[in-house]
């Protein structure tokens, strides 16, 4: 009975082993295969020449290029509300905070972290019905609202990403600058800082993929399909994942579909190469201290 | 005319004892340290010599639990200053007690910016005034000719020998008072570690070195006055002469320990 | 000016729930919150239960549990002896690149492939069911849980491999009697985070599983999840009572982050020491 219970583990964990990987390389093997004819300017653009939508704002409507605009604001202004933040509350949590305070913190970063991002959509849309009573009734639904909940959203992994970055440096390199006289203040700015920085940045990295792809939060804090230009800050906007989630339902002809899967594969380079990028980053980063 | 025939000691350790999170290290040490030196301190491993030197300069306080009691009056600057009251910060104490470590503890930058950060950030000098300590510095060092022409380069490219020489040269530059030195060549071949002793030879000269040492024949080369760290506490003095001849060295450096 | 921003951290944590809280309050007045514990929902007939799309998240996170859970298990097992050790490190790294796979790509490619394979396989219904659901959600989870029960394993299956090869145990008697009931904790962390995971996703479910408000009672039949109601309601309707059933599953939702959390929190401290297994 035993001798059968290693037996099936054996299978099994080559099963998973086999299936797994093949499971995954059927998904973007077929993704490519789809998608891969689609790309061009015909995908971005539409029959609109590329020239006069980047020179001359000529709208897009049968292309994804709204929805790259859209994503790529959404994640610059995400990243920019919430690097700053993220960075400095992982230094304190890190180099400063103890006791009850840090685990209280620690907590509050981790349940933050488990939020889903249907939550954080429903939190931005009940801040504009919050905002209509309370100040402007035409607040609505806007870029700049899910920006800020995207920034939420990736808040927690970069307060970890810093703080884990700033605890696995040797205890040499404070107690080096100790000896020198720097002030705690100088030694984390001018000292840990530049040391960690390789570590923090391998998380953003990845949380601006996380920016990327996520699709609840903007489904409820103003994402919509079919505009046909770039997004204004206090506006409605496009996004690939969106765009993807809304044609993948709603898709009317074989071209549609097309579509779908040339901005499934843009949304997944995207996000494979801030991947890659951050895997680069987190592998140099160990050399560094193992060596 | 006491202070001709005795002049004022660099280091005076008042009762001085440490405890981590109640785990006593050592308790009731006092002690003289004079400017002329260098001065050695010897013991057996793990009996509390490196923390000795760190309670000087005070880089014991980071670690969590560490209970100082007595008290450790290091003349700096020509007066005398008690450490523990407060007389000065603690960032000013360190600058002005530089340490060197066991391991070449270089920052992970270049060789020059080793050297320009500290002073930026400790002293607040800059420009042409840094340019000019750095370059005494590295000459003091004798690093200077070796990295001259590779300042801009990460200093974790030179040899073990010449990042202590580096780290030397970084606490020089800050213009100290005393030097505390807790074993810096124990990370060295036999060629580097020779090196650095010329250096502290020649540096003793002009500050007082306190240093802990591992190797006999190291305290025999370059120790003034031997203080040996007795496990049952205390510090013992080791008349100089024995250490001339291995023999009735070794034998009382075993009858002490 | 650190402290300040570990604080905005925690405190958006705070502000996010005191708003939902604020915002449910209505909730508990006036006996309005009886209606929305009912199994019917059917907003013109101003019936508003919730308890269907409650009962089929856990439904739901519970069947995807079941499909990633073992399979993560599988290929650890694969990775810390059953396998070529070779494989091990190509293995772990696609199984860490499946964590930058947008959502939205695997709903898509599900709702393109899975369904109609449904559909054509099973003969019934429009292949947008809790089957379709619970296979995409596996795969979308399975990574979270590798890397727990692989951090955990890679701490201690070398010493104990070691151990066991001494005492001539082949690998999968070490694996399955020395290594699995020394990672008890990784292995429940794992499970309440993979669970968390799964029964906050809103895309996969909106995509896959038909949205149909009601208990289904075959994998075949459609389902709607607390998470996908929250998305669809707000899409639809706009009668206040509709709001209002959103913000008890917000609540919901949120309850079950909580617990996740407490659950790791209690595994923390229970062994508090030993090497982390939140890796």
């Amino acid at each position: 009975m035993a001798r059968l219970a290693e037996r099936l583990a054996q299978i099994f964990s080559w099963a998973c082993a086999l299936a797994v990987p093949g499971l995954l390389l059927a998904f973007l093997g077929y993704l490519v295969m789809r998608g891969g004819p689609t790309l061009g300017p015909e995908l971005l653009f539409g029959d609109v020449p590329a020239d006069r939508v980047l020179f001359q704002g000529a709208p897009v409507f049968d292309g994804i290029w709204p929805a790259v605009l859209g994503t790529l604001w959404l994640v610059v202004l995400s990243t920019l509300m919430a690097a700053p933040v993220g960075v400095l509350a992982g230094a304190y949590l890190a180099e400063y905070a103890s006791g009850r305070l840090k685990t209280a913190l620690v907590f509050g970063v981790d349940v933050l972290a488990g939020i889903p991002s249907i939550i954080m959509g429903l939190f931005g849309f009940t801040l504009i019905l919050f905002l209509r009573d309370a100040i402007d009734p035409q607040a609505n639904v806007c870029l700049l609202l899910a920006a800020g909940c995207l920034a939420l959203l990736v808040l927690p992994y970069l307060v970890n990403a810093a703080r884990t970055s700033f605890e696995s440096l040797p205890r040499s390199l404070r107690l080096t600058g100790e000896s020198l006289g720097l002030t705690r203040n100088q030694i984390i700015f001018h000292i840990l800082f530049p040391a960690a920085s390789r570590g923090i940045l391998g998380g953003l990295v990845l949380s601006i993929g996380r920016a990327a792809e996520d699709t609840a939060v903007i489904l409820m804090t103003g994402a919509v399909a079919g505009a046909a230009a770039g997004p204004a800050l206090f506006g409605k906007f496009a996004a690939l994942p969106f765009q993807i989630y809304y044609l993948a339902a709603e898709h009317q002809n074989r071209q549609e579909l097309d579509m779908a899967f040339g901005a499934a594969l843009v949304l997944l380079s995207m996000t494979s190469v801030m991947f890659f990028a951050a895997s680069l980053l987190r592998r140099s980063l160990e050399k560094r201290w193992t060596t | 005319m006491d202070d001709v025939t005795r002049p004022e000691p660099a280091i005076r350790l008042l009762d001085l004892g440490i405890s981590f999170s109640g785990r006593t290290v050592f308790s009731s040490v006092s002690c003289e340290i004079a400017k002329a030196g260098p001065t050695v301190i010897a013991g057996r491993s793990g009996c509390g010599k490196t923390t000795l030197l760190r309670t000087i300069n005070r880089l014991n306080d980071g670690i969590a639990g560490c209970v100082v009691t007595g008290e450790v009056v290091a003349h700096l600057g020509g007066t005398g200053v008690r450490v523990y009251a407060g007389d000065i910060p603690v960032e000013e104490l360190r600058r002005r007690a530089g340490m060197v470590f066991q391991t070449p503890n270089v920052l992970p930058v270049s060789v020059e910016k080793n050297l320009l950060l500290p002073l930026r950030l400790a002293c607040g000098i800059t420009g042409g005034e840094a340019i000019r300590r750095l370059e005494t510095a590295l000459r003091e060092a004798h690093l200077w000719d070796e990295v001259k022409d590779r300042l801009r380069r990460p200093a974790e490219d030179l040899s073990g020998g010449q990042r202590q020489r580096l780290c030397l040269a970084r606490i020089l530059a800050l213009q100290p008072d005393i030097l505390l030195l807790d074993e810096p060549t124990a990370s060295l071949d036999y060629k580097a570690a020779g090196r650095i002793e010329d250096l502290i030879l020649e540096l003793s000269k002009k500050f007082a070195v306190v240093m802990v040492s591992h190797s006999l024949r190291q305290t025999r080369r370059l120790a003034a006055r031997i203080l040996i760290f007795r496990e049952e506490g205390g510090l013992a003095d080791i008349p100089v002469e024995t250490a001339k001849n291995p023999e009735t060295f070794f034998q009382v450096m075993e009858e002490m320990l | 000016m650190f402290a300040g921003c570990a604080f905005l951290a925690a405190l958006a944590v705070a502000f996010i729930f005191c708003f939902l809280a604020w915002f449910s309050l209505p909730l508990f007045s006036g006996g309005r919150l009886a209606p929305l514990f009912t199994w019917v929902w059917n907003p013109m007939q101003n019936q508003f239960g919730i308890l269907p799309m409650a009962v089929s998240s856990l439904m739901l996170a519970a069947t995807a549990m079941l499909g990633a859970y073992p399979a993560a298990v599988g290929l650890c097992f694969f990775m810390h002896g059953l396998g070529p050790s070779r494989l091990a490190g190509p293995l772990m790294s696609l199984v860490r690149f499946m964590t930058a796979v947008p959502t939205v790509a695997y709903g898509f490619v599900a709702a393109i492939l899975l369904t109609p394979l449904l559909r054509q396989t099973f003969a019934s219904g429009t292949g947008y069911c809790w089957l379709a659901a619970s296979m995409a959600l596996s795969v979308l989870i399975l990574p979270t849980i590798t890397l727990i029960v692989d951090g955990r394993f890679s701490n201690i299956a070398p010493g104990l491999r070691t151990t066991g090869e001494a005492l001539g145990l082949s690998r999968s008697q070490i694996l399955l009697h020395l290594v699995l009931p020394q990672s008890r904790r990784a292995l429940i962390a794992a499970a309440a985070l993979g669970f968390g995971r799964a029964a906050g996703d809103a895309v996969i479910a909106l995509m896959l599983s038909g949205n149909a408000a009601r208990v289904p009672h075959s994998p075949l039949d459609s389902m709607r999840v607390l998470a996908a109601h929250i998305a669809l309601v707000l899409a639809t309707d706009s009668q206040s009572e509709a709001y209002a059933s959103l913000f008890a599953c917000g609540l919901l939702l949120f309850a079950v982050i909580i617990a996740v959390n407490a659950v790791l929190r209690l595994l923390d401290r229970e062994s508090s020491g030993g090497p982390g297994s939140r890796g």
